[in-house]
């Protein structure tokens, strides 16, 4: 029987490893972010020649090369030298000085993949054992190893405060002084790098992928002189191109207004009057120069090491992702999966993200990192009749469990009366309990505070003080939780617009009213309540104070503010629904108990098996956008065009299940397109140019 | 707040549909001999309202965050406490009518060169480099009234890297600059500006891109009697 247990065991497991070694993805695990792209894929739907004339399927190829910088000249994708048969990755890792952007190419050419990455005859190569470095232009790196199957592209983004650690500036022969200025270092012996922090550690993980076979090399160790001289050489070749800018920078000359008359109305005369000389912007700090220099060859040193550090790792130790907690690897028909792991993003990002609340520039390098296992996916999918951006997110053990006690509510049924699925151009509903939802938020605050390492005490003071002031039972009753926001319509709204009519004799103005139209949308909404009571009261209050006007049992919002609003809002309580709308015929109309229509079979489906949902139609706002007086009517034919090939959108979130909750967007492809793939890229372009 | 949200998202995305705005801005300076004067500037989006309006009610714009209400009104005050500041301007005015989308300022000056004072302050307080600001001189000797604005590399640039839809809003923009006189019009420089008939006034219409285009379009040079 054990026998048979372990051989039952051992046919699981092995496909599943086997599994595993093919999806093994060459990032590690703290990455910031990791992105594959699914070459074979892509091209299984399309071909180079074809993306070459796509606007956004160029772009998104070249965005691999490092080549958006790059405007010299046209791309070939066919002459990238990338081998297509074989999967792309890029991913990102940040220490507290320097930020790594590394690309993980195939190659299949490697004569043709130099020249489309720029490297001639011109760029300054360095042999090492593996391979050989490429300084790039615009201070990118490129290794190429002996076996030429695949490249590493490095660019690297170097934080302002990667030498604010006085220690590390003066090893690296920077001098500075706090401020703006910047203190020419003259005296400082240039120090070694920085070791690359080498993993020790075993890890038991899957093996690398094919695609990526990382060499399981020897460390090269870093000759600390030849360090030394690498740096020196780099000072003073940056040094030598500084001044040559500067030289370039003092004899700037702006150029003549180049006004095409052929476009545009020129008042010749006005070239008469006298010019007001204009004096150019230029830096003329040469120790601020000096300084860029010297962080940038420093940053070359750096970005070598990496790769280094990065070849030695080893064939094993590199494809560390699938070691985050619940990984799923992308599937089959992603033509890019992106990895969002909440390990690479610290207290750091966020305050060069927000500024972070005050906190102090200095003392907030010293904020511990976050340690939890949320990751996050979002795979871009291509099927026959739909494209699929199909989202997921791993939580906590307490996020996971507050979702599921918050999203614990099935939507409104009687809510199917008010929505119409032939005649309504969107709809966005959502079914939550309000009352967990109130209960679970501080526990929510604390946990995430606490993974941030951030303000513990204080979050966890007021979260408390948060749940002594709310009483959660009697909100959650109010507002019962569950919603639906629906577009109605688009009608057209008249308004008056003041004009400047001008006296012939004294050119004094008077303001004249003119009429003007323009197409806006109706909104219906609606929500669930168990105490029509306090809103019915609320609402009163409003009438005591002049906010609302009654009639007919419907109250209507009074233009009280001052400000001009387009739309005009009544409100009525039926049934235990509280229902808002801009349109005063359909607020009656619920009122006198007509129903609006009804809810489609695989709308009604949505309904029930999500917590968040909605829909669109973009096809109910063909002819629906009038031609104003500026608008060429070519535009128009555009953007009717463009809203007639879109097919149905449609999202949805579930409730979370096994820690991960999951989010999708569907588009539904016209039924005469047969490759969803280059329906995508085809629209993104003519959007592009609506 | 869920319901905010959702409102926001339909209205950008109506907004990225139809944002064509029209608006016109309007720059007027009433001249004394002396050199001393009025000039009002008057910002009127009216014919756009309705965008505007539902604009307001949105936290940003193709990715541009947007004013509320009580900052634009915050800003204008900012703006006439600025202008007080100023030695020799007097009799600041703002007006912020939030029916019509129509904003002004307007302000007394004993020397032309202290509009140029003014813009000065202004852009630098709002950190818009100053050479994006028009030049006025007057010399009461000539009775000659001069106005230049030279289109800065940077600015057009500027423009030029701006998004597509963000473009759209200067599109059908209009720029309207009225002088007026005590003393009658002689000559002036700029063929496109027209002089009223009592002669004592010069009206100058142009569409904004003109002048992102070639700022030198809205130069003029004016000879009075």
């Amino acid at each position: 029987m054990k026998k048979l247990y372990y051989t039952l065991l051992c046919g699981i497991l092995i496909p599943v490893a086997a599994r595993a070694q093919k999806t093994g993805i060459p990032a590690p695990k703290d990455a910031k972010f990791v992105l594959e792209y699914n070459l074979p894929f892509v091209f299984s739907q399309t071909t180079a020649e074809r993306l070459n004339l796509s606007e956004i399927g160029s772009k998104m190829y070249e965005d691999l090369f490092l080549k958006n910088k790059n405007y010299e000249s046209d791309f070939d994708i066919s002459k990238s030298g990338i081998d297509h048969s074989r999967k792309a990755y890029m991913h990102m890792v940040n220490t507290d000085s320097i930020e790594y952007t590394v690309r993980l190419l195939p190659v299949q050419n490697i004569e043709l993949f130099r020249a489309a990455i720029g490297i001639d005859t011109k760029t300054k190569q360095t042999k090492v054992d593996k391979g050989i470095f490429y300084d790039l232009k615009f201070k990118d790196l490129a290794f190429i190893p002996n076996t030429g199957d695949y490249a590493v592209l490095v660019a690297s983004s170097g934080t302002y405060n990667a030498f604010d650690d006085s220690a590390r500036a003066e090893r690296w022969g920077i001098e500075y002084s706090k401020g703006y200025g910047w203190e020419e270092a003259t005296t400082v012996e240039v120090a070694p790098p920085e070791d690359w922090e080498a993993t020790t550690e075993t890890y038991a993980v899957e093996a690398a992928p094919e695609d990526f076979p990382v060499p399981a090399v020897e460390a090269v160790e870093v000759p600390k002189e030849a360090a030394r001289s690498a740096a020196e050489q780099a000072y003073a070749a940056a040094e030598e191109a500084a001044a040559d800018a500067a030289a370039v920078a003092d004899t700037i000359v702006v150029g003549d207004d180049t006004y095409d008359e052929d476009d545009y109305l020129v008042d010749s005369a006005a070239t008469a009057v006298e010019a007001v000389p204009y004096t150019p912007y230029t830096y003329d700090d040469e120790q601020y120069e000096s300084y860029q220099s010297k962080k940038d060859s420093i940053f070359m040193i750096w970005k070598k090491d990496f790769v280094t550090g990065f070849i030695n790792e080893g064939r094993d130790s590199y494809s560390r992702l699938q070691e985050l907690k619940d990984f799923e690897a992308p599937g089959q028909n992603s033509a890019a999966t992106f990895y969002m792991n909440n390990l690479g993003f610290n207290a750091r990002d966020l305050y060069g993200m927000y500024g972070l609340f005050g906190i102090s520039r200095y003392a907030y390098r010293e904020l511990p990192m976050p340690l939890n296992e949320n990751w996050s996916m979002i795979q871009l999918n291509f099927e026959a009749n739909a494209i699929r951006l199909n989202a997921t997110s791993r939580l906590t053990d307490q996020m996971a469990k507050s979702s599921n006690r918050i999203y614990k509510r099935k939507f409104n049924k009687k809510f199917n009366k008010y929505i119409n699925s032939q005649t309504d151009i969107g709809v966005i509903g959502m079914a939550m309990n309000t009352r967990n939802y109130l209960e679970e938020t501080p526990v929510m605050v604390k946990d995430v505070m606490k993974n941030f390492g951030l303000w513990t005490n204080e979050a966890s003071l007021l979260a408390d003080i948060f749940t002594i002031v709310v009483d959660e039972k009697a909100t959650g009753k109010v507002i019962w939780g569950d919603g639906a926001f629906v577009m109605t319509n688009v009608k057209e709204k008249e308004y008056q617009s003041i004009r400047y009519k001008w006296d012939e004799d004294t050119y004094e103005s008077t303001e004249e009213e003119q009429t003007e139209k323009e197409m806006l949308p109706n909104f219906l909404m609606m929500f669930s309540t168990k105490d029509e009571g306090i809103i019915r009261k609320l609402l009163d209050y409003g009438l005591h104070k002049e906010a609302y006007e009654m009639k007919d049992g419907i109250y209507f919002a009074k233009k009280v503010s001052g400000r001009y609003d387009p739309f005009e809002y009544f409100c009525i309580i039926k049934d235990g629904i509280v229902f808002i709308g801009t349109e005063r015929q359909e607020i009656e109309n619920i009122r006198d108990g007509k129903h609006r229509g009804s809810v489609s079979a695989s709308d009604k489906k949505l309904m029930r098996k999500n917590s968040v949902f909605g829909w669109f139609h973009p096809k109910k706002l063909v002819g629906k956008f009038g031609q104003s007086e500026e608008d060429d009517n070519l535009k128009m034919v555009k953007v009717n065009n463009m809203l007639n090939s879109l097919g149905v959108m449609q999202f949805n979130s579930g409730k979370v299940k096994n820690n991960k909750v999951r989010a999708d967007f569907n588009l539904i492809t016209p039924n005469n397109r047969a490759n969803s793939f280059e329906y995508l890229m085809y629209l993104i372009d003519d959007l592009k140019h609506l | 707040m869920k319901i905010k949200n959702i409102l926001t998202s339909i209205l950008l995305l109506i907004s990225l549909v139809t944002l064509s705005s029209c608006f016109e801005t309007v720059e007027e300076i009433n001249l004394n001999n002396d050199g001393s004067g009025r000039m009002t500037l008057t910002f009127n989006g009216s014919q756009s309202k309705a965008k505007l309006a539902s604009v307001m009610k949105l936290s940003s714009v193709n990715g541009h965050r947007v004013p509320t209400v009580a900052e634009i009104k915050h800003e204008l005050a900012q703006t006439a406490a600025k202008l007080r500041a100023i030695p020799g301007i007097s009799n600041v005015k703002t007006n912020a009518d939030f029916q019509n989308y129509i904003l002004s300022v307007s302000f007394d000056f004993k020397e032309v060169s202290q509009i140029n004072a003014a813009f000065g302050k202004m852009l630098t307080a709002y950190k818009i480099p100053t050479y994006n600001a028009a030049t006025y001189t007057y010399n009461k000797n000539t009775k000659t009234f001069i106005k230049t604005y030279q289109l800065n590399p940077a600015t057009k640039k500027q423009y030029n890297e701006l998004k597509q839809e963000d473009k759209e809003v200067f599109k059908s923009a209009q720029y309207t600059s009225v002088y007026r006189f005590q003393s009658l019009v002689k000559s002036m420089a700029n063929t496109k500006a027209s002089v009223s008939a009592s002669k004592k006034a010069v009206m100058h219409k142009t569409p904004i891109l003109n002048i992102i285009n070639s700022g030198a379009s809205v130069n003029n040079s004016i000879q009075l009697q």
